[in-house]
């Protein structure tokens, strides 16, 4: 009877003591690679990075300042069989994460603009024989949709004026940009200027605060008419001469995220607030052998112009030809 | 035996409880491959064929090294300019090494050949400056593909070559066609040191240089041996294109130009421009130098003259007997005659006394006109030999026919037709003939006509000469030869070999 009394007495400690281990939620290291190439059509000179995951001691990953980058690796981009750019490797100052004391370093070819349809692969030896391979295809262009399209400014019967598109594509992520082109005269010439215009601003923790276009599934973009006219009205402040500004147009320029960079943000970005992240969130890439992305966008631009009486309500010269 | 089986139940329970509880799942990064080995060193001879591995143009040429390859068998393709591609298989396994060179020149079907002919059979050939042994017709089988320069030569012939681009397996066509110096010599930008090969004027001092006028170029001298380039950046020549030659009796070479005039007056310059001098435009059409030494500058917006004693005097068509203000061209005779041609007025004559007479080939009221059998009342060029005129008529719009006409002791000459073209460009008379009689050059817009008596005249064309133009602006008469020098818009200049 008292052997039976030691038995639970056993199987309590047991189940306290023998799983009490010590848990580190670090794994144990291992060296993974990931490379990023974002190809542009708008522009010859591409770039890509290729860095290795990295240990540090506790579980801060920022307590690390040694630059991940991988250097001496030999990138080839393809675009079909017999096209090939081999990327050189170069440095520029580093002004975005300041933790690494260093240059930053990248991989570029300034003679290869890719063009609409085009099939482009890459691949990566890396200093130790590992390959990184992907491929990508540069997506069409979109169609500004008219119907959905404001063209001039101001508009009726609505605050925001709005750019729609289409595209034969479905989910692939847009990224918008408006800006206000306009000349001002220097010294007797007129001088080209752009100034970036929000979609509005809210007030946040009691300040005004700009807010911005993000990249998103959605086919439009819409801009708070009262924010042009702040905008337009802002560019000459504290100057008396306003026949000095000759105002062009309102231009869009909608950036399309082929399939592998839409499906590369739809997985890494935020969701909600600053505060959350989804707790499904996962990693995507479509590099072989590694991690990170190859992809490519490219650009659509269109404008809405200003009516003559609007333009000259604030003193403004108008231009409809640029 | 019931305690005893409950005690075997517990212990297991402990055991499976000690065993399993602890059995945690970990999600960890999926192993990766191990990297492979293989290495291939590629070389070819020539150096520098691309590399193309299972069909992709890999970046790198020969000689070159690739590293970290799979296990498996790789097509590789060598894609070299002007070669044939050759491709082969490696199979690469673990920790192998692998060399391959290629030889492009041991390849027989790697070679390529060149066709070598001229358009007159016996033509020596040298190839990359190689004299061979065998003459056009020839095909030179076995080349290792490239650029070769092939040079051709025969007696009787201007000397020529070409380059032929020869590729693997294929016939690289090396043809040319030899000019024919027999009789005509070409001087081109190809041939000499030329240049402009539109000529516009040429003239012979008595030094025996030529005088040649370009239509870009400025003004160039030949001794035979030796070019000199005169043009408004080496030298005071005002301007590039020349549009006349004169050479006076104490040999002075009066150029004219859309700039100005100038003359080089043994090795010196002076120049005359609308800056300088009272011309009314640069534009200079003609010069005439008289034996006294009073010089006429013709111009599109009247004529200049400059005596010496009297300096300058202008003649235009309000304030003097110029019929017209556009002269086309001067000349004058021995008798002191002065002949202005004009640019749809006809033609005028001024003698030394001042008085003027107007030739136009419609009857005009007034004591100073008079009708003349004229196809036109263009003038193109004047030319005097003694007291006899020689006038070059272009077609006007009314009678849409130009052509040549004499004036000899107060009667004119017209029996000069058929001439190959209506616009005659110049009109050059040789003394220094073999018969001691006056040889006539016609220059046209489609060919060249010489004659002593026009019905025993001869035709100088494309269909009967090596000349691949027709246009021709003039000839001189070599002093020490009796050649004909021959120029001509758009072909250079020419040396026909032939006294007359």
């Amino acid at each position: 009877m008292r052997k039976l009394i030691l038995i639970p007495l056993l199987l309590v400690a047991i189940l306290l003591s023998s799983c009490d281990e010590p848990f580190s939620p670090k794994g144990k290291y291992l060296e993974r690679y990931a490379l990023f190439g974002i190809m542009r059509a708008d522009t010859n000179l591409q770039v890509v990075t290729v860095t290795k995951s990295y240990d540090v001691e506790g579980l801060n990953p920022y307590a690390n300042k040694k630059d991940p980058f991988i250097k001496n690796c030999f990138i080839r981009i393809w675009r079909g069989n017999d096209e090939v750019h081999i990327l050189r490797d170069s440095a520029t100052v580093r002004n975005i994460d300041k933790r690494y004391s260093d240059s930053a370093h990248f991989y570029y070819t300034n003679n290869f603009t890719p063009q609409k349809g085009d099939e482009l692969s890459i691949e990566c030896l890396l200093p130790n024989g590992r390959r990184l391979k992907a491929t990508t295809k540069v997506i069409q262009p979109i169609e500004i949709d008219y119907s959905g399209t404001d063209l001039e400014i101001p508009v009726t019967d609505k605050k925001f004026a709005q750019v729609k598109w289409r595209s034969s594509v479905e989910d692939l992520v847009y990224s918008p940009q408006v800006e206000l082109y306009y000349d001002k005269a220097v010294n007797g010439r007129w001088e080209l200027h752009t100034v970036k215009v929000p979609m509005k601003y809210a007030v946040i923790n009691g300040h005004k605060t700009p807010i911005w276009p993000s990249p998103s599934h959605r086919n439009y973009v819409q801009i708070d008419t009262v924010v042009v006219g702040q905008i337009l009205k802002s560019i000459s402040e504290g100057d008396p001469n306003k026949s000095h500004y000759r105002i062009r147009a309102l231009i869009f320029s909608i950036y399309i995220y082929d399939r592998n960079l839409s499906a590369f943000y739809s997985s890494s970005k935020k969701i909600g607030d600053e505060f959350s992240v989804r707790v499904d969130e996962r990693d995507f890439t479509n590099i072989d052998g590694g991690f990170g992305v190859f992809g490519s966008y490219t650009e659509k631009k269109t404008a809405i112009l200003f009516t003559e009486k609007y333009i000259r309500s604030f003193g403004y010269v108008p231009l409809k030809t640029f | 035996m019931k305690k005893n089986n409950l005690i075997k139940i517990l212990l297991l329970v402990i055991l499976t409880f000690a065993f399993q509880s602890c059995d945690k799942q970990l999600s960890v990064s999926p192993p990766m491959s191990p990297v492979p080995v293989g290495f291939i060193h590629i070389d070819s001879r020539p150096s520098g064929a691309l590399i193309y591995e299972d069909g992709r143009n890999s970046g790198m040429r020969t000689p070159a090294s690739l590293n970290w390859l799979e296990e498996k068998t790789y097509l590789f393709t060598l894609k070299k300019e002007l070669y044939r591609d050759t491709s082969f298989t490696v199979t690469i396994t673990e920790g192998d090494s692998e060399y391959i060179f290629v030889d492009y020149y041991k390849n027989p079907w790697m070679r390529g050949t060149i066709y070598c002919n001229t358009n007159t059979t016996g033509a020596s050939i040298y190839l990359n400056d190689s004299l061979l042994q065998e003459k056009t017709p020839l095909k030179i089988k076995g080349l290792i593909p490239g650029t070769y320069r092939v040079k051709y030569s025969k007696a009787g012939f201007r000397t020529d070559s070409t380059t032929a681009i020869v590729h693997s397996g294929k016939v690289a066509d090396a043809v040319v066609s030899l000019t024919d110096t027999t009789y005509w010599v070409d001087f081109n930008t190809r041939t000499s040191q030329i240049p402009d090969n539109s000529i516009t004027a040429i003239k012979v001092d008595d030094n025996n240089v030529k005088w040649i006028g370009t239509l870009e170029k400025g003004l160039v001298a030949y001794d035979d041996k030796n070019w000199t380039f005169y043009n408004s950046s080496n030298s005071p020549l005002p301007g590039n294109t020349v549009t006349t030659i004169y050479i006076d009796k104490t040999n002075r070479v009066w150029v004219g130009t859309l700039s100005g005039a100038a003359v080089l007056d043994h090795g010196s310059w002076e120049v005359f421009t609308t800056e300088n001098c009272p011309l009314p435009t640069n534009i200079i059409n003609d010069i005439d130098v008289q034996d006294d030494g009073t010089y006429w500058l013709a111009t599109r917006m009247g004529l200049l003259k400059h005596s010496n004693g009297f300096g300058w005097y202008f003649y235009d068509s309000l304030k003097s007997g110029l019929p017209h203000r556009w002269v086309t061209s001067i000349a004058h005779d021995d008798l002191g005659n002065m002949w202005i041609g004009s640019n749809g007025f006809g033609l005028a004559k001024l003698t030394p006394d001042g008085e003027w007479k107007v030739y136009l080939n419609y009857m005009k009221l007034g004591t100073k006109y008079e009708k003349a059998p004229f196809p036109s009342n263009i003038v193109s060029r004047i030319e005097t030999y003694k007291n006899e005129v020689w006038i070059g008529f272009n077609p006007d719009p009314t009678t849409r026919i130009g052509g040549l006409v004499r004036y000899r002791q107060g009667r004119w000459y017209t029996h000069y037709n058929p001439l190959p073209s209506h616009i005659i460009f110049s009109i050059d008379l040789q003394t220094n003939t073999q018969n001691g009689m006056l040889r006539k050059w016609i220059s046209t817009y489609q060919g060249l006509v010489t004659f002593v008596d026009f019905s025993d005249r001869i035709e100088y064309r494309r269909v009967n000469t090596p000349l691949n133009v027709e246009n021709f602006h003039g000839v001189a008469f070599d002093k020490k030869t009796g050649y004909v020098w021959v120029a001509t818009y758009g072909g250079g200049l020419y040396k026909l070999k032939k006294k007359f």
